[in-house]
C-alpha cells in the first residue's frame, strides 16, 4: 500500500525552541489519521509543515512522494488545508469567498463550476451563500472554510482541530461532512484534535505526539489494547505519562 | 497571469465594499479641499481690512491726503462722509473717517491701523527743508501688513504730489527744464523674464513656482492613502487569518505579492488623481479669495505629464516601502503606526520644498537629504521647474532603484516564515535581528 504521507526524524526550532524533536509517521492513502496531542505537543507545527508553510530544519516530509520543501508547488496542488483559526473575507459573499479559492485551483470552467457546487454543497448554506460573510455565524463560517479546503477534493485533507470551539450540533454536522467527504472521495485526511470521541469516529490510525515526538501510534483498538484501557482517553493519559487525579 | 488576475479580482472586490475607505481615499479629497478653499478664500474676503484716519489739520492738504488712501483702494461707489469701502490687493478695504480722538480708535476691535495727520500738516508743505509727519498705530492683527501696505502706497502717491509742488516753486531759481527727470532720476525697465537656468521664460512662466509649490502639496497628499491600503494588506491578512489559507494554496508567493502590489497601485492612483484635483481646485478657489482671482495657476500638458511621472514613482516607492513594513508587522495597527513615519518624514521633504531649494543646501545635508526617496520626488518637480529636465533623469533612476531594493526585501521577507508569524513565534518574541535571520534562514 502506498504511502500518502511519510514523515521522517522531522526536528523543527522556534528560535532556541525545538518543538519538533525527530518525529517519524506514515499515512496511507485512503486513510483517516488523527495526530492527537496537548496544547503545544507541535501537532500544529507537523500540519504547517505538511502544508508546506513551515521549513523543516532537518528530517525529511513527502507527500504523495513529493518533498514538501523542493516540492512545495507539486504538493500545494495536492493539499487541502483548514488552519485551527481559518478566516475569510468578510466583506465577499460566501459564494465569492468558494469562487475565489476554486478559480485559484481550477484549470477550466467546468472544473471551477464542478469545484463550485461541490463547495456549495459541502458548506450548506442555502441562500445564505450569497450573504456576506461577516453576517455569518461561527458555525457557518467554520462549515464554509471547511467547504474550502475540500471543494478541491484535494488527496490529502489536512484539518488542524475542525471542530474547536463549535456547539455540539455544528461539530456533529462538520464531523459528519468529513466522514461523508472520505466516503465519497476516497481521499486521504488528516487532522488534528482534542476531542477522542471525534477522533474515534473518524480516524482510522491515530498518533499521540507529545513535546516533539511520537509517544504511541496505530488503530485506535490497539491503542485501548496496548495501554490496557477501555477508552482513547485513558489511552492518552497513559501514553503522556500524566496522573489523574480521583 | 490567470492566478495574478484572480488575486487582483479578489483585492479590488474586498476593497471595492468597504465603502468607508473608498469614501476617504476617493470622494473626501474631491469634496474637502474645494471646500477648504471656499472657506480660506472666504474667510479673508468677509474679514475687510480697516483703517481709520485721524485728520487733525482738516486742510486742504490733508483732505488731498485721504483723497489719495480713496485712491488705493478704488473706492466702489459713492463714498460716504464718514467711511469709504475698496479693495486692495483683492482684499476688501475700509476707511473711517469720522474718528476724532485717537483713544476711540484705539479701542475699536475692528480697527487694524490708524492713521494721523497731525495739525500744522499743510503749513509744512511749501517748507523744502523740513520733512512732514503722519503718525500710524498697528494692531497685532493678520490684516496689519496689508493695512500697513495701503498706509505706504498712499503717502508714496501723496509724496509725489509734494514734491512736484515743491519742485515748481524751486525750478525756475535752478533752471529745471522738465522736474520730471529731477523727480524720478532712474529709470527702471523691465528687460525680460528667465528660467532660473538663464534661458529666456515665456509669460505665463512668471507664476509657475505657484504651480510647483500646489504641486509639491498635492504630490506629499498621495503618500497617506497607499499607506492605508498596503499596510492593510499583507499585515491584515495575518491578522483576520487569511493568510494562512491564501498561502497553501497552487499560487507563489511572488505572485501574491505582486497582486496586493497591483491593487494598491491602482487604488492609489485613482485616490492621487482625486487629491491632485482637489489640492487644484483649493488652491484656486483660495487665491482667487485671497487675490481677487488677479494670481492663477499656470498649467500645461507638459506639468501634468512630469507630475504624472513623479507621483507614480512616488505612490510606488510608497507602497514598497508600507508593504515591507506590512510584511514584518503583527498587526494592521502595527504596520500603520510604523507607517505614520513614512508620511512624516515625507511630511519633512515637503517642508523643504516649500520653503527651501535642496540644491542650495550644504553638500552633507544634501547627501543624507538622497537617502529618502522622497527627495527624489521633490527634486524631479525642481529641475523641471528650473526647465532643466535632464537633471531630474538621475532623480527619476533613483527612486527606481529604491522601489527595486524595497521590493527585493519585501519578497524575501515574503518567502520566509517571517510574514507568517510577524515577530512572534508561538509565544517566542524574536527580540534581536540576529535571531530573526537564523529563523528566517
Amino acid at each position: 500500500m502506498a504511502y500518502a504521507v511519510l514523515v521522517k526524524d522531522l526536528v523543527k526550532y522556534y528560535g532556541r525552541f525545538k518543538a519538533l524533536r525527530g518525529i517519524s509517521f506514515h499515512i496511507f492513502e485512503g486513510e483517516v489519521f488523527g495526530l492527537i496531542g496537548p496544547n503545544g505537543a507541535g501537532k500544529t507545527t507537523t500540519l504547517r509543515i505538511l502544508a508546506t508553510l513551515l521549513k523543516p530544519d532537518s528530517g525529511k516530509a513527502q507527500i504523495y512522494g513529493y518533498d514538501v520543501v523542493k516540492e512545495a508547488t507539486k504538493v500545494k496542488s495536492l493539499i487541502g488545508y483548514l488552519p485551527e483559526e481559518a478566516g475569510l473575507y468578510e466583506r465577499l459573499t460566501g459564494y465569492e469567498n468558494l469562487l475565489f479559492f476554486a478559480k485559484l485551483y481550477a484549470k477550466d470552467k467546468k472544473e471551477l463550476e464542478e469545484m463550485l457546487e461541490y463547495g456549495i454543497k459541502i458548506a450548506n448554506l442555502g441562500d445564505r451563500i450569497h450573504d456576506k460573510v461577516k453576517n455569518y455565524s461561527k458555525g457557518m463560517k467554520r462549515r464554509l472554510t471547511l467547504a474550502r479546503a475540500l471543494m478541491v477534493k484535494p488527496k490529502l485533507a489536512i484539518l488542524d482541530e475542525p471542530t474547536v470551539g463549535l456547539d455540539v450540533y455544528a461539530a456533529v454536522t462538520l464531523r459528519n461532512t468529513i466522514k461523508r467527504y472520505v466516503k465519497e472521495t476516497g481521499n486521504t485526511v488528516l487532522f488534528s484534535s482534542h476531542n477522542m470521541l471525534e477522533v474515534e469516529y473518524l480516524c482510522d490510525r491515530i498518533a499521540f505526539i507529545n513535546k516533539g515526538v511520537i509517544v504511541a501510534e496505530g488503530s485506535p483498538r490497539e491503542l485501548k489494547d496496548k495501554f490496557g484501557v477501555s477508552n482513547l482517553e485513558e489511552a492518552f493519559v497513559k501514553a503522556m505519562g500524566l496522573k489523574v487525579e480521583e | 497571469m490567470k492566478t495574478i488576475r484572480t488575486l487582483i479580482w479578489k483585492e479590488l472586490l474586498d476593497l471595492s465594499r468597504d465603502k468607508g475607505t473608498l469614501f476617504s481615499t476617493l470622494l473626501l479629497p474631491l469634496i474637502a479641499f474645494p471646500i477648504m478653499g471656499i472657506v480660506i478664500g472666504y474667510v479673508f474676503q468677509v474679514q475687510p481690512i480697516t483703517l481709520a484716519i485721524i485728520d487733525q489739520d482738516n486742510s486742504e492738504w490733508s483732505k488731498w491726503l485721504i483723497e489719495y488712501f480713496k485712491a488705493v483702494i478704488g473706492v466702489h461707489g459713492v463714498p460716504a462722509k464718514h467711511m469709504c469701502v475698496g479693495a486692495f490687493l483683492g482684499r476688501p478695504v475700509i476707511i473711517y473717517l469720522n474718528y476724532t480722538d485717537i483713544r476711540s480708535a484705539e479701542v475699536d476691535p475692528k480697527i487694524d491701523l490708524i492713521v494721523i495727520i497731525p495739525k500744522n500738516f499743510s503749513k509744512l508743505v511749501p517748507e523744502v527743508n523740513v520733512k512732514i509727519p503722519v503718525y500710524y498705530e498697528v494692531k497685532t492683527t493678520s490684516r496689519a501688513d496689508i493695512a500697513v501696505s495701503i498706509l505706504w502706497s498712499a503717502v508714496s502717491n501723496f509724496e509725489r504730489h509734494i514734491t512736484e509742488a515743491r519742485l515748481k516753486i524751486l525750478a525756475p531759481s535752478a533752471k529745471i527744464k522738465d522736474i520730471e527727470n529731477l523727480r524720478n532720476p532712474v529709470e527702471i525697465k523691465f528687460y525680460r523674464l528667465l528660467r532660473p537656468s538663464g534661458a529666456v521664460a515665456k509669460p505665463e512662466e512668471k507664476n509657475i513656482y505657484l504651480t510647483m509649490m500646489v504641486l509639491i502639496i498635492a504630490l506629499f497628499m498621495t503618500i497617506s492613502p497607499p499607506i492605508a491600503f498596503i499596510s492593510d494588506s499583507v499585515a491584515g491578512e495575518r491578522e483576520r487569518k487569511t493568510l494562512e489559507c491564501l498561502l497553501v494554496t497552487p499560487t507563489s508567493r511572488s505572485q501574491i505579492l505582486v497582486s496586493k502590489l497591483f491593487s494598491s497601485i491602482i487604488l492609489s492612483f485613482l485616490s492621487s488623481g482625486a487629491s491632485t484635483i482637489g489640492a487644484y481646485i483649493m488652491y484656486m478657489l483660495m487665491l482667487s479669495g485671497l487675490s481677487g482671482g488677479s494670481i492663477t495657476l499656470p498649467i500645461s500638458i507638459e506639468i501634468i505629464g512630469v507630475f504624472s511621472l513623479t507621483v507614480f514613482l512616488t505612490v510606488f516607492v510608497t507602497v514598497s516601502m508600507a508593504l515591507l513594513i506590512s510584511c514584518l508587522s503583527d498587526s494592521i495597527r502595527s504596520a500603520q503606526s510604523k507607517s505614520i513615519t513614512i508620511s512624516m518624514i515625507g511630511s519633512l521633504v515637503m517642508f523643504i520644498g516649500l520653503y527651501g531649494d535642496i540644491d542650495r543646501l550644504p553638500q552633507l545635508i544634501r547627501i543624507l537629504l538622497y537617502f529618502i526617496p522622497y527627495t527624489h520626488s521633490l527634486q524631479i518637480l525642481n529641475q523641471y521647474m528650473k526647465f532643466d529636465i535632464y537633471h531630474a533623469v538621475p532623480h527619476i533612476l533613483c527612486l527606481i532603484a529604491f522601489i527595486m531594493v524595497f521590493l527585493g526585501i519585501s519578497v524575501k521577507v515574503f518567502n520566509s516564515e517571517r510574514v507568517f508569524f510577524g515577530s512572534k513565534v508561538e509565544g517566542t518574541v524574536i527580540k534581536s535581528r540576529k535571531r530573526i535571520f537564523k529563523f528566517t534562514k
